[in-house]
């Protein structure tokens, strides 16, 4: 039994229309509504990964230590190698004044940290390298 | 039905009998009958066919509607998201709740770092946290925040001169030096007071060996990166803004000269 084709209504048709183009414009409401939102939650200060070589590229060192310190205060522990290098320069830096000021316990303290933060910074290490030289720290 | 001359079923659209041939006279009423039955199956027919019409436009505004109000929701909140003062507000309100219900475990720590003489560290925890705009919290740590901050500022003024990082503006290294003496000078005038003052509380909570502490490392910091002499480190806290920054900028250019 064959069976008679409706017609569409063309209002149907019209609102069909206007539904997909909703959903379509959906796609990209609802991924500036994510980004927005997951931006607006993070915490202020924290950097990634991204940001943290950024920094390091632009060789702003005091960013670079504000965004290890930031990011460990909120939990943060996606740019661990950073971090190392991180606690490098500041003990180095530290490591610079105590030595200069002959406060040998203190600069062995800083000694220590540098070697400890040394050993898991991965890659970074030439970094490290460039902060002895920077700092006029000798190997 | 049967036929009244043979009892032949008939049926409900037969005018003659298909057996014996004679006529049904019930055949008028039926088709007037019927003829009824069909134009009111037409016309329910013609409604249900409207109704359902209407029904699945309705359906369809209804899910336009939702999806208007879902995008306009979410741009709303875009919009909220995206404005700074809204976030930021909603940021530290989220801070101030946190640090309201984790106050010991921020007073512990808040201690540890100032015993610890953890300069940057008690800085950074005071920014993190917005420890400087709860002052109802912390008002006996005014002056130990504000030395902290000096402490960081002038180390990262040096690291950026070691680093010859610009600053995105276009600083120099002079620029860097007018900063540190900025705040060198600035030291003493915004906490000192305080810290001299015999009857100022301060003296009871501790706080004053923790910025006696800062002013030396200070002072330490500055005299070990630019090299100054002990009378020239000593001095620096009695000098001016001007010729701090004089001092430092002529030790700067020797020890790290500024690349082209």
């Amino acid at each position: 039994m064959s069976r008679k084709k409706t017609k569409a209504d063309p209002v149907n048709i019209l609102l069909d229309l206007i539904i997909t183009i909703l959903i379509v414009a959906m796609i990209p409401v609802g991924f500036l509504y994510y980004s927005a939102k997951s931006y607006a939650e993070k915490p202020s200060f924290t950097q990634d990964a991204q940001m943290m070589g950024f920094l390091l590229e632009k060789r702003d060192y005091a960013a670079f230590i504000q965004g290890r310190y930031i990011n460990s205060y909120n939990g943060d522990t996606s740019t661990d190698g950073y971090n190392a290098l991180a606690d490098y320069i500041e003990a180095a830096f530290n490591y610079k004044i105590y030595d200069a000021k002959n406060y040998k316990e203190k600069a062995d303290s800083q000694k220590e940290i540098m070697n400890d933060s040394k050993a898991s910074m991965g890659s970074l290490t030439v970094f490290a390298d460039k902060i002895d030289e920077m700092m006029g720290i000798e190997k | 039905m049967k036929c009244k001359f043979c009892g032949s079923n008939l049926g409900i659209e037969d005018e003659f009998c298909p057996h014996c041939g004679k006529p049904n006279d019930q055949f008028e009423g039926n088709r007037a009958e019927m003829k009824e039955y069909k134009e009111e199956f037409e016309k329910t027919k013609e409604e249900v066919k409207e109704s359902s019409k209407t029904n699945s436009r309705i359906g369809r505004l209804i899910v336009i509607g939702v999806l208007c109000a879902i995008i306009f929701v979410m741009l709303i909140r875009i919009h909220d998201f995206n404005d700074f003062d809204t976030r930021e507000r909603k940021r530290n309100k989220k801070i101030e709740d946190y640090v309201s219900e984790h106050k010991d475990e921020i007073d512990a720590t808040l201690a540890e770092l100032e015993n610890n003489r953890d300069y940057l560290a008690l800085d950074y925890f005071v920014l993190n946290y917005r420890l400087r705009s709860n002052s109802d919290y912390y008002p006996e740590y005014g002056k130990v925040f504000t030395a902290s901050i000096q402490y960081r500022a002038i180390h990262d003024d040096i690291l950026n001169i070691m680093d010859g990082y610009d600053g995105y503006e276009g600083k120099k290294d002079r620029d860097w030096c007018d900063s540190i003496a900025m705040y060198i000078t600035d030291f003493d005038v915004y906490i000192q007071p305080q810290y001299f003052d015999p009857e100022s509380s301060i003296h009871e909570t501790g706080h004053a060996a923790y910025i006696k502490d800062c002013r030396m490392a200070v002072q330490d910091m500055v005299q070990a990166f630019f090299e100054l002499s002990n009378d020239q480190a000593h001095d620096m806290w009695e000098m001016t803004r001007a010729d701090v920054c004089d001092m430092l900028y002529s030790k700067c250019v020797d020890l790290y000269p500024e690349e082209e």
